[in-house]
């Protein structure tokens, strides 16, 4: 663990680096990309970090351990984040099995009423379409809920 | 073994083998804190899937000009202790000492840049609850929640990072470090710079989402 | 031979172990010493433990008759959740980690003390803070939500002291992951000059793996209490489906959190058993490798199931179908663990002193447990029995058919290095059987009960259930003798078992090669480490 290879002049020209980034990233935002703009605005992030991991952090002249240590909890968290997604990309709607899909289901029933509005990403948690877009309002009918 | 120096605990054989052990202890505490602000995250982008209008109309109500400051601020203070760990282990009292400080400065800095933000977010109505102001639906409320939330977080750590390089420099000060023992500043240094990843993330997250709208 | 006895009786005055070294109060509170913030632990967590017997007593009392025999609804519910927190939090996780694992992981390799004894102090001081206010929160009234505090009951409509119980587990909590830093450094940094990883006795293994999980789960919990709490409080919506959010999310975190717990409610106890089967046996562990692996792989592996947990819960069941693949492939490893047990039985020189009774009660109850956890774990066979006593059946079987043996089967082990004395063997013998005898009649009614729809959690039931009820609680009475048993013997023998040497039991290992009770530094001449971590020879029937 020879951590005497970090010169200051490494650690200014990281630090100057990371200043680009933030410059490069707050810029990037300013344009409307699509879904480029969270993939640029998370590719440079990535970058800032690995900068920092590597050189502020020392990660580089590290031993393989620290190396794992550093990994490990980043790739826990991905576990996390991986996983739960498989839930929430793939919730489907909320419907009636015997009635066809564009009907609206019936006020006092108990169910949920689904009002489409715009063009918009879709509200995941009951989406009737996941491929489809748009903004969803839904309206909790607990008070009509039989108890 | 009376030559082993006062500062290698009598729990460990040799300093190497307590360096070891300070710096794979705060890699191990680092990876716990990554997983306690993982599940701030793992909220966000669930809900930010959920919501996505909702998030970047919301995020445009933040000031990315204490926003972009504050992630200046950071980026420098992690220079600057780096800067005070290269001292440190060339045994450069001096310069650990006006590093240390100089990065409890600039992260004060950013706790007053926090304050301004906070205030002005307050007055605008952004924190949820009954006194939200923004109309646009749930959404806008569960941004602002983890805005709150997570910058909140965030803060406390800046705090606390001040308290132990405060520390740090009290300690270097007196005289305490020396290029062979410098384990408390490696281990205050990698928990300043964890710190400035976690803002690394949070700035493109709360702030860029609708700038372009 | 043995002459334990004669040659002791003169060393003991003039030794000075660690327990005669101080006696002040102050001596044991702000100890660094991890044998005795060890028995600190043990003090604690028997104090829970006892809080949380009472409130399973009480219960079985409830449940003899069909409409509630005593007890309001609400109180029910406190009383399920008191159980639950204690015994999950502040009896189980603690258990072997913090009680066994403290004393003997310096101990086994060789060191002085673990890597950071103050830390180690603080956790157990965390510990006692998180149990002061689970304490409180119960005597001003209680929590009804379970254990498991699902919203929105917990985060918006239960009225009661919720958060107070959160913040007790939330700082037990950070105890739980000092805890386990502490091991993780101990175990890369202060192994014996020698000692490779390979060349480790399995229990360190087993709480090496233990630690990955209570530094990288526990944190998680943290946050997820604090969401929650801060729900209760200010009604964001994160978990209110009425302001825009999931409560599926809490029950995501929560379990991102439980479900590795339950694996540090089990890893522990394999790693006691792999010690007591090869001692036991006067044979090597059979396949050391693969245990010492499949320990990892099931820490590992059991970050990825957590969703089993919620098959029914409106998680998409695309997500439910990769769970349920997942946690199939953690039986695994578990399985091969099992194996290499029972092949290290095969042949072996086997006697029945107490720890090897639970070392093969452990054997036997867990493979249960853990074969009933499949039938879980199959996506149509949970959709009926989850939420029933079948579930309740299926984790008490590994908690405390596995883990609870495996920490009184360590406990009765390490007892003699703990406190130089012998425990009486008979007794501990007799206790070992009623225990086994009693869990069974407590817990296998449970599992036909559930398979036949009673469900967890009520207090009143149809009739039908009744005599499984009453088996239940007829078990249970005798299982709470046999645990008191081992209290009323152990205490005993701390003045009046006989004395012990250095190793009663002829086993292999670092902490046998130390006086009984150790010095305060363990080790007085610097230990000489094996040729191989288990160095039985059944042929010779000596070292």
């Amino acid at each position: 663990m020879n951590t005497r290879t970090v010169s200051s002049k490494t650690l200014w020209i990281t630090w100057a680096s990371l200043v680009v980034l933030l410059g490069l990233t707050w810029f990037a935002a300013r344009f409307d990309l699509g879904s480029g703009n969270t993939i640029i605005a998370l590719c440079i992030a990535g970058a800032k970090m690995l900068l920092v991991l590597s050189f502020f952090m020392r990660v580089r002249y590290s031993s393989r351990l620290v190396l794992i240590f550093a990994c490990a909890g980043f790739i826990w968290w991905m576990i996390f984040i991986s996983l739960a997604m498989t839930d929430y990309l793939t919730r489907q709607p909320v419907r009636p099995y015997n009635r066809p899909f564009n009907q609206s289901s019936t006020t006092g029933s108990g169910r949920m009423r689904m009002k489409r509005r715009g063009i918009a990403k879709c509200d995941v948690f009951y989406a009737p379409d996941m491929a489809r877009s748009g903004d969803f309002e839904w309206h909790d009918l607990s008070n009509e809920f039989i108890r | 073994m009376s030559e082993s120096p006062a500062w290698l605990r009598e729990q460990f054989d040799s300093p190497e083998q307590q360096q070891e052990a300070s710096r794979l202890g705060i890699w191990a505490f680092l990876a716990t804190e990554i997983m306690f602000f993982g599940g701030l995250f793992v909220g966000y982008i669930v809900y930010r899937h959920a919501y996505p209008h909702a998030f970047a109309a919301s995020s445009r109500h933040t000031n990315i000009l204490y926003g972009t400051i504050n992630t200046a601020i950071l980026l420098t203070s992690s220079l600057s202790m780096a800067l005070a760990v290269h001292a440190a282990e060339r045994g450069e009292t001096k310069r650990l000492v006006k590093n240390t400080l100089f990065t409890v400065l600039l992260a004060t800095a950013f706790l007053g840049v926090k304050a301004l933000e906070y205030a002005e977010d307050f007055r605008e109505g952004l924190v949820p609850g009954p006194g939200f102001s923004l109309q646009g639906g749930k959404g806008e409320e569960l941004f602002f929640y983890f805005y709150w939330a997570m910058t909140g977080l965030h803060a406390i750590h800046v705090l606390i990072g001040i308290g132990l390089l405060s520390t740090i420099a009290v300690m270097a000060a007196r005289n305490r470090f020396s290029a062979q023992y410098h384990n408390p500043v490696e281990v205050a240094g990698l928990y300043w710079h964890f710190v400035d990843i976690v803002w690394i993330y949070l700035y493109p997250l709360l702030y860029l989402i609708g700038r372009h709208l | 031979m043995n002459p334990i006895e004669i040659q002791t009786v003169q060393v003991q005055p003039e030794t000075e172990n660690y327990l005669s070294a101080a006696h002040t109060v102050r001596s044991w509170l702000l100890t660094t010493d991890h044998k005795r913030i060890g028995l600190l632990y043990l003090f604690s967590i028997l104090i829970f433990f006892a809080v949380a017997a009472v409130a399973a007593a009480l219960m079985r009392g409830e449940l003899l008759r069909p409409h509630g025999a005593f007890l309001l609804n609400e109180t029910y519910n406190k009383l399920f959740t008191l159980h639950g927190v204690l015994m999950v939090w502040f009896f189980l996780i603690p258990s072997i980690p913090a009680v066994l694992g403290n004393f003997v992981i310096p101990l086994m390799i060789g060191a002085r003390d673990v890597a950071f004894p103050r830390l180690n102090l603080l956790s157990w001081h965390l510990f006692m803070l998180g149990g002061a206010f689970v304490l409180y929160s119960i005597i001003v009234g209680g929590v009804d939500t379970g254990w498991t505090f699902y919203t929105p009951f917990s985060s918006t409509y239960s009225n009661t002291h919720v958060i107070l119980m959160a913040a007790g587990i939330f700082i037990a909590g950070f105890a739980s992951i000092l805890t386990g830093l502490n091991f993780i450094i101990t175990i890369h940094t202060m192994r014996l000059s020698g000692m490779t990883w390979f060349r480790m006795p399995l229990f360190l293994w087993s709480m090496y793996s233990t630690s990955l999980i209570l530094i990288l789960a526990t944190p998680v919990l943290a946050i997820t209490l604090a969401l929650m709490a801060m729900e209760r409080i200010w009604h964001i919506g994160i978990f209110d489906p009425k302001l825009g959010g999931d409560p599926i999310l809490f029950q995501h975190l929560f379990w991102f959190y439980s479900h590795p717990a339950v694996y540090i409610m089990i890893l522990p106890g394999m790693g006691v058993v792999s010690e007591l089967i090869s001692c036991f046996s006067r044979k090597e562990i059979f396949g050391y490798a693969w245990v010492a692996m499949a320990s990892v792989a099931i820490a590992v592996l059991g970050f990825l199931v957590w969703g089993h947990h919620m098959f029914v819960s409106s998680q998409s069941i695309y997500a439910g179908m990769v769970f349920s693949v997942l946690s199939y492939l953690v039986a695994v490893p578990s399985a091969i663990k099992v194996f290499n047990w029972t092949a290290t039985l095969y042949r072996g020189s086997i006697s029945f002193e107490a720890p090897m009774l639970y070392a093969l009660s452990f054997i036997g109850l867990f493979t249960i447990g853990g074969l009933t956890g499949l039938f879980l774990a199959a996506l149509a066979v949970d959709v009926h029995v989850t939420d029933t006593y079948f579930v309740v059946a299926h984790f008490h079987y590994i908690m405390v058919g596995g883990m609870v043996t495996g920490f009184m089967g360590g406990l009765h082990f390490w007892w003699p290095k703990i406190t130089g004395r012998l425990y009486p063997e008979k007794l501990a013998q007799l206790a070992a059987l009623i225990i086994f005898a009693g869990f069974n009649l407590t817990f296998f009614p449970q599992f036909i009960m559930g398979y036949l729809g009673m469900p967890r959690r009520y207090h009143n039931y149809a009739p039908e259930f009744q005599i499984y009820h009453i088996l239940s609680t007829a078990g249970a009475s005798i299982l709470g003798i046999g645990y008191l048993l081992p209290l009323i013997y152990l205490v005993w023998s701390l003045r009046h078992g006989k004395i012990a040497g250095a190793n009663p039991w002829k086993a292999s290992g670092l902490e046998w090669e130390t006086s009984s009770p150790p010095p305060v530094h363990n080790f007085d001449t610097p230990p000489q480490l094996p040729d191989k971590p288990y160095d039985y020879h059944p042929e010779a029937d000596s070292e």
